[in-house]
């Protein structure tokens, strides 16, 4: 019987995330040039995402929308690596999104304490 | 005792088993049918073969040792299923028994002269009672469908490898 709400739970929490999966791939290479693995390890610390997968879609799109820009380096091991970073107006669309976040996060505690 | 085959994944050589070749060349096909039909879809595609060549760098492929299907199966789970990489309103994607190429072969295990009828049904996806139901009525009525059916006896092949009779088997439940 416990794991019917569990998993309902499990079901909207992914929802959530996926939405703003974006938004933190976004903040995430803001700190800093990274290349895919090392921004999917980082979602992985904090459970953003489950699997890799995901992310190379959104990269493509940031990329494609101009927020990100990337440039080739060559791997210790393995094929190169595409490293991302932000661009001008991705620095914009993040910082619109960091106000947009902190709004949710009002909105969000004052309906609950309502 | 197995096969291997060269292969060539974002630029990097592996040796792959022939089992493990023939999953990760379905794994790939049913990404790319779930990415869709957008401008991106070969870029996204080497940054998957990118991903995939590291980690089967990290399990330990090289020269010298095999990528077997054990690994290939342990990076897909890292990377995700194809579903993954659908955008979530297309998914194209639906069942791993859906996506395959279908053959025109006589089908031996469901039989009643030569499994010409059976094949025929399964290729077509129509039910085998009715090609038959169809093939004797034009026997007795004007005989056009016996020189068909010799054609078909001669022509068609018979399902006869492993891989083949797999191939059939998937046709039988996807109906």
């Amino acid at each position: 019987m416990e794991i019917i709400p569990t998993k309902k739970a499990d079901n909207i929490k992914a929802q959530m995330r996926k939405g703003i999966l974006e938004y933190c791939v976004l903040s995430i290479i803001s700190k800093g040039d990274s290349y895919a693995s090392s921004i999917i390890s980082t979602l992985k610390e904090s459970e953003m995402i489950v699997v890799e997968g995901t992310i190379y879609p959104i990269l493509t799109r940031q990329k494609d929308q101009g927020l990100l820009t990337y440039r080739w380096e060559e791997s210790p091991q393995g094929p190169p690596r595409k490293y991302y970073t932000i661009t001008k107006q991705g620095g914009e669309v993040l910082e619109t999104l960091d106000n947009e976040w902190c709004q949710l996060v009002e909105q969000i505690s004052k309906i609950r304490t309502n | 005792m197995k096969c291997t085959l060269n292969i060539n994944l974002a630029g990097i050589a592996f040796v792959i088993d022939n089992d493990a070749y023939n999953f990760l060349k379905l794994y790939l096909e049913n990404v790319e049918k779930c990415i869709g039909d957008i401008s991106d879809k070969k870029e996204i595609l080497l940054d998957i073969e990118s991903r995939l060549a590291e980690i089967f760098i990290s399990q330990g492929a090289d020269k010298v040792r095999v990528v077997a299907i054990d690994n290939v199966k342990k990076a897909i789970e890292v990377v995700g299923e194809p579903e993954v990489f659908g955008n979530g309103s297309t998914s194209y994607y639906k069942s791993k028994s859906e996506v395959y190429s279908r053959r025109l072969m006589r089908d031996t295990k469901d039989c009643v002269i030569s499994g010409v009828c059976s094949g025929v049904a399964l290729y077509s996806g129509v039910n085998t009672s009715l090609i038959r139901a169809f093939v004797i009525f034009f026997a007795i009525f004007g005989g056009t469908s016996i020189p068909l059916y010799i054609i078909g006896w001669i022509f068609i092949p018979k399902a006869r490898t492993i891989s083949e009779m797999s191939l059939m088997d998937k046709m039988r439940d996807a109906r």
